[in-house]
């Protein structure tokens, strides 16, 4: 019963940790995917609409 | 040398911190700021959604529990695990189905009338509050025990860091740093556990076991069956869809993610209570017996890692709670926009979300002033819970399934709800030991078929 108490805690911590490598991944290309902010164009080269 | 390992440790989870919140970049638009362009993947959802409800009680907390009361409090945390699995499968894609709905508020005032949308948002916002009042106390505690510093100043400093980027990036700044904070916790805790398991287990496995059914059968004979059901009740119903985690439903990319989000927070929540628990546990033979109940993991730490183990547990602590605090104050801002302001007068998007930022650093400010009055951390969420749950629940869930929910019973069942809850902690509390949810939900749920029937009568 022990035995079986403590291989289930030392499954859970890896289970645990495997979760967190996850969604480190999924972060990792979450923040990758992010577009960088475009800057606005300088007034030279703003077209006048008139 | 340990103080330069230390103070590299905690310069580079700030860096990254810092990296990450820059890169999710301010938003520019409401949709933005208050649901993330309803564009979450699945893997953010679930570590936004964990890394919100992983608070200090999920995390410092239950190691005490584990320590005194050894699995007791697993099996009552499974209650959380099965409420998280029922939102999952039955109500967060509902509410991810609706349209224009970025709050719970939006969901309650589509089902029934503007009244209740904005009563719904008072009650929110006030919670999201209290939430982040209790979150702020946390920080403050975590910095006075690590470093000796006032209270207030970790108080200052946590809500001053969260509030910066949770101002300038809203709900995507807020996940993508609770990603980031719930990769940190989730990895270091449970290693933490390993080596205490590999070589501080004195007694060797039977001696592991031993400690856990002694501690077990001590917290069931310090507890009443009226307690347990209490408990198991404030956890299956007190933060079942609380604003930040409703947010995260309705900002998922599909009705998919939005479900299996919440099912795979619901069974993490099971690996993570065992993994708290057992770390109280193995505690048992490290920690000298009546040690406080929050010391316990920062004591357990002391006695078996290095100086850098140390601060590696105050990164840990500070992720947990920020990645809590962010989410309440975005929710916060979001819930006050969303469902008080904008039902009164007709907010343009550019204004609302001005009206969003100011909001979050008002709450911001609320919250680290209320801190100073919390009791206790456990305290503090246990009140919120006992509100929370039936004031919103029934409104909500019997609005989602009812074919023609009825106005009167939302008013009457919000009302009912929170002033009972309210009343039972501030007048009865500690007179009685039925504890307050119990009774402030049967009079939620009763108070909304009364209300129900009685609008049914008036349109017969």
């Amino acid at each position: 019963m022990g035995t079986v108490l403590f291989i289930l805690v030392i499954l859970a911590a890896i289970v645990t940790i495997a979760s967190g490598v996850w969604v480190a991944t999924g972060l990792i290309s979450a923040v990758a995917s992010f577009k960088p902010e475009r800057p606005a164009p300088p007034d030279s080269e703003r077209v006048d609409p008139s | 040398m340990h103080t330069v390992v230390s103070v590299a440790l905690v310069a580079g989870y700030v860096v990254v911190l810092t990296f990450v919140a820059i890169r999710a970049r301010a938003a520019r638009e409401y949709s933005e700021f208050s649901l993330a362009r309803r564009a979450l993947p699945l893997a953010l959802v679930f570590g936004s959604l964990c890394a919100t409800y992983v608070g200090p009680g999920f995390s410092i907390g239950f190691v005490g529990k584990g320590f005194e009361s050894g699995f007791l409090f697993f099996g009552i945390g499974l209650a959380y695990a099965l409420q998280n699995v029922l939102v999952g499968v039955l109500v967060a894609p509902r509410l991810r189905a609706l349209n224009d709905c970025h709050t719970l508020g939006d969901a309650i005032g589509q089902k029934y009338d503007r009244r209740c949308h904005v009563l719904a948002g008072v009650i929110s916002a006030g919670l999201c509050t209290g939430y982040a009042a209790v979150m702020a106390k946390a920080g403050g505690v975590v910095f006075k025990d690590v470093f000796g510093v006032p209270e207030w100043s970790g108080v200052v400093l946590i809500v001053g860091i969260t509030t910066l980027y949770t101002t300038s990036g809203g709900l995507r700044a807020s996940v993508v740093t609770d990603a980031f904070q719930f990769t940190a916790f989730t990895i270091l805790l449970p290693v933490v556990l390993l080596l205490a398991l590999g070589f501080h287990l004195e007694g060797g496995i039977a001696g592991f076991a031993e400690r856990a059914s002694a501690a077990t059968q001590n917290g069931l004979a310090s507890k009443t069956p009226f307690q347990i059901i209490g408990l198991v009740t404030a956890f299956l119903l007190g933060e079942t869809l609380i604003p930040p985690y409703a947010n995260r439903a309705l900002a998922s990319r599909t009705t998919r993610v939005s479900k299996y989000g919440f099912v795979l927070g619901g069974l993490f929540s099971i690996v993570w209570f065992a993994v708290m628990i057992s770390l109280g546990v193995a505690a048992r033979g490290i920690v000298p017996v009546g040690t406080d109940e929050d010391h316990i993991l920062l004591n357990m730490v002391k006695a078996i890692m290095p100086t850098e183990g140390y601060m590696l547990l105050l990164v840990v602590s500070v992720s947990v709670i920020m990645s809590s605090l962010d989410s309440l104050l975005n929710a916060g801002a979001v819930v006050f926009t969303q469902d008080i302001i904008r039902p009164i007068w007709k907010l343009p998007n550019g204004k609302a979300l001005d009206v969003g930022r100011t909001a979050t650093v008002v709450i911001a400010f609320a919250a680290a002033a209320a801190a100073a009055a919390v009791p206790t951390i456990i305290d503090g969420l246990l009140v919120c819970y006992t509100i929370w749950a039936p004031a919103i629940l029934p409104a909500l869930v019997l609005g989602l399934w009812l074919k023609k929910p009825r106005p009167l019973a939302g008013i009457l069942s919000m009302v009912v709800g929170a002033l009972v809850a309210g009343l039972s902690q501030l007048v009865a509390g500690g007179l009685t030991k039925v504890p307050a949810i119990l009774p402030a939900l049967g009079a939620a749920i009763l108070a909304y078929f009364l209300g129900h029937a009685l609008s049914r009568e008036k349109g017969a």
